[in-house]
């Protein structure tokens, strides 16, 4: 069978569009189980066997939950094997869900550390720095930084799976992973070190207190309490008291 | 104080209403772009109530506050979108106090308290929201295996778009709370005399970058290259 065909004819658009609402329906008992089976449905409304299409959602229905920028990739070899179960291959079907279960948390495990441990917050932390000087610039960098990758996944994620099949676990240890997952940390620095050279070192001096919130800010996150929403509240209530007491006699 | 509420035309609110529906379905539901992180929702809530940069000023502080919110293995977060947008739009054409080194204004210090306060409550009752709403799905999933026993493709679709018009809706909802909330808040709070915004604007960025820099992790010594840089550039800066 010809790796470069597009058997379903036009589906995998549909199917990329039904993957951006992978988590709509998000359920704790099924988890995505509802998004993916709402993603793959185009190819299943293409089997004329009942009894096949019964099966086909059936089985896609069932409990899922892995990283959704990740899942593109999955969303094409599950496309490209339902097809080939469609076209009355006997071991397409059960590929398809032993795919599914062997990928299911390498690519939640991997999608998680390379975007919301790694570039989300490393594109955040730049387009902060960024925002700090040049403004509206700031966001839409973040937005650029992210997407970048995230649309190439999510979109061309289902084409390159398509014609990999249960190829796409050599996704897990592509170059291009790693090499993201080594720099993200060091942009994310670097963006950090220029916000806080920007807001707490100007050219008038060094603003101490806020040195001070920084570091007592990395030493609760590395211990991982309390949660940002207390020690805002905390800091809110300082900086009430300190405008308070160092108010100007002119106020 | 100008009041960028009180002046809100139609046309914005219908703006704004639509951003809080799109804030809110970005977070999982739809297409998660990340337009619902803070940096980028309290900038669009500061544009379309008329003043970009004072929702951006409250974008930055949000961010860091949020930066350890991830949602590693589906963990429960707070609802930023709809939150930052609240607090974008409250800030609007409060800015009184610049960010040192910025083009960026904060409000005075009660403002900004009130600003990033409802931001903060909003965030963790969309939090509960957000899982609630889950947990009273249990009717789809059979809706969803009734149309898989017929074989109907179709059902399955419906119930998913249903999740984000849901989503949506809920969005709506509890930014509209917000910005009662807030309106509330800060007319009640009006009467209070100015303070200086810099003061609790400067702990929570710290805050926040602290935050964000440990979630490098410590193989890195990332503490070491933040501080050092840091420290440097003040050094430079303070010695003649």
């Amino acid at each position: 069978m010809s790796r470069e065909r597009n058997h379903s004819g036009a589906p995998l658009g549909r199917v990329i569009w039904g993957g951006l609402s992978l988590q709509a329906a998000y359920t704790p008992e099924r988890r995505q189980g509802l998004g993916v089976a709402s993603a793959l449905a185009p190819v299943a409304a293409r089997g004329a066997d009942p009894e096949a299409r019964r099966r086909f959602l059936m089985r896609h229905v069932e409990s899922y939950n892995t990283n959704p920028v990740l899942a593109g990739p999955l969303l094409g070899a599950l496309v490209r094997l339902e097809e080939e179960a469609l076209d009355g291959d006997p071991e397409a079907e059960a590929r398809a869900i032993r795919l599914k279960r062997t990928m299911e948390a390498p690519l939640a495990a991997t999608g998680d550390a390379l975007f919301w441990n790694g570039i989300r917050p490393a594109a955040a932390a730049v387009g902060a720095a960024a925002a700090w000087t040049v403004g509206a610039w700031g966001p839409l960098l973040f937005l650029m930084l992210y997407n970048t990758p995230h649309l190439a996944l999510r979109v061309g994620g289902v084409y390159w799976g398509y014609r990999r099949a249960e190829g796409i676990a050599v996704l897990l240890r592509a170059d291009w992973v790693r090499a993201v997952r080594v720099t993200a940390p060091w942009m994310l620095l670097a963006g950090l070190a220029v916000l806080g050279v920007l807001a707490f070192a100007p050219a008038s001096g060094p603003e101490i207190p806020g040195i001070l919130a920084l570091a007592l800010g990395y030493v609760l996150g590395r211990r991982g309490v309390p949660r940002g929403t207390v020690l805002a509240l905390g800091a809110i209530i300082i900086g009430l008291i300190a405008a308070t007491v160092l108010r100007s006699p002119s106020g | 104080m100008s009041d960028a509420l009180q002046s809100l035309s139609w046309d914005r609110i219908l703006v704004l209403l639509v951003l809080a529906a799109w804030v809110g379905a970005d977070t999982t539901a739809f297409l998660q772009i990340m337009i619902s992180q803070p940096l980028v929702a309290a900038w669009l809530g500061g544009l379309a109530a008329g003043d970009g940069p004072a929702g951006l000023a409250v974008g930055i502080l949000l961010q860091g506050i949020w930066a350890r919110s991830l949602p590693m293995g589906g963990a429960s977060i707070p609802w930023t979108g709809p939150a930052a947008l609240v607090a974008g739009v409250l800030a609007c054409g409060r800015g009184e106090h610049d960010l040192t080194g910025s083009l960026l204004q904060v409000p005075d210090a009660v403002t900004l308290a009130v600003v990033i306060g409802v931001a903060l409550l909003l965030g963790e009752v969309g939090r509960r929201l957000i899982r609630r709403l889950g947990h009273r799905r249990h009717h789809w999933v059979l809706a969803a295996e009734a149309a898989a026993e017929r074989g109907d493709p179709a059902g399955i679709v419906r119930i998913n778009r249903l999740g984000i018009v849901q989503t949506a809706i809920a969005s709506i909802g509890l930014a509209a709370a917000g910005l009662v909330l807030g309106r509330v808040l800060l007319v009640l709070l009006d009467p209070i005399p100015p303070l200086d915004g810099r003061w609790p604007a400067m702990l929570l960025l710290g805050l926040g970058i602290g935050q964000t820099a440990s979630l490098v992790p410590r193989r890195r010594l990332g503490w070491i290259w933040l501080a050092t840089v840091i420290l440097a550039v003040t050094a430079l800066r303070v010695v003649p």
